[in-house]
């Protein structure tokens, strides 16, 4: 198990990950994982019980709303997004019940307004949260700045910096 | 150390978070949003800002929202720079898209966190505003609170 932020048992580096748009995963291993977010969004899971952890990085609010764009990436939109990794959480034994959400992103981006906006990403993220009964502990959304994100799965630790730019990455 | 104002009008509320924050600076309370925007101005105008507000938002006389507004209205009038204004954290049973989404993007809250509050949750936030050491902060320069 790990003991510390950084290293593994026995003193190996912990893996690194760095999560792209439209990306996401479970981790069940100690893991370093990062993103970049401007209106996109990311919510982390954390299942306190068996140690393990999920998050995405999601570009677009709900997929029915985009289905032409991208059919098969399921992590592309918040809403799909969320059911997915409930499903591979699930396969863990992993319940609804059992896990602890936070929600990352949905800055106002100065430019692509009406095409990618952060706060129709940001309630379509509660929208389904609250539809599968998650519970969120936590929220830091919206704003002009972008966002980095270093989460810990296993500890469901998220460390946030706000980038200085007032244009936001997706 | 920092300077904290805890907004609730539930005692036992108070009481709970400035028993779980106290060491990391002198904590005010307000029972109210009313006396929550007093004490912020009165804060301004004596050049001791709060560097973060707690702030529930269920209250009396003046829900937290409206009390998370003036605050920010205050600081507009007084010419504070965004960069340096006092982080909101809205703390509520109230844990509703509505709320959450209301908060951040129409009164710039900077972080909600619902009831109960798990004190290492709001550690982490305090982190994540710029208020305590960031692991992030050794990493590169590109970044800023």
């Amino acid at each position: 198990m790990t003991d510390e932020r950084g290293k593994c048992g026995g003193g190996r580096a912990m893996d690194e990950r760095f999560l792209m748009i439209g990306q996401g995963d479970v981790f069940t291993a100690p893991t370093r994982v990062r993103t970049v977010l401007g209106s996109c969004v990311s919510v982390t899971f954390h299942c306190p019980q068996r140690g393990v952890g999920a998050m995405f990085h999601a570009l677009l609010s709900r997929r029915c709303e985009f289905e032409r764009c991208e059919r098969n990436n399921a992590f592309r939109y918040v809403d799909s997004a969320i059911e997915e990794t409930l499903k591979k959480l699930g396969r863990l034994g992993v319940t609804p019940a059992m896990i602890q959400c936070k929600i990352f992103g949905g800055a106002n981006s100065l430019v692509r307004e009406g095409f990618c906006s952060g706060r129709r990403n940001v309630e379509a993220a509660f929208e389904t949260l609250e539809r599968r009964h998650l519970q969120v502990v936590a929220t830091s959304v919206g704003g002009e700045r972008g966002r980095k994100l270093l989460f810990f799965p296993h500890l469901g630790d998220v460390y946030v910096k706000l980038l200085n730019s007032s244009l936001c990455p997706l | 150390m920092l300077r904290l104002l805890i907004v609730d009008d539930c005692p036992t509320s108070r009481l709970v978070l400035c028993a779980g924050l106290r060491e990391l600076g002198r904590c005010d309370e307000a029972d109210g949003g009313v006396a929550a925007v007093r004490a912020f101005a009165e804060a301004l105008a004596a050049h001791e800002p709060y560097d973060v507000v707690l702030m529930d938002i269920m209250m009396p006389d003046m829900d937290g929202l409206q009390a998370a507004r003036e605050i920010a209205a205050l600081q507009d009038a007084a010419g504070v720079e965004r960069c340096a204004r006092a982080k909101m954290i809205m703390v509520s049973c109230l844990d509703d898209s509505h709320h959450v989404t209301s908060a951040h993007y129409e009164c710039d809250a900077d972080y909600y966190i619902p009831k109960p509050v798990e004190l290492p949750v709001l550690h982490e936030a305090l982190v994540n505003l710029g208020l305590l050491a960031n692991p992030l902060d050794a990493e590169d320069g590109e970044c800023g609170a």
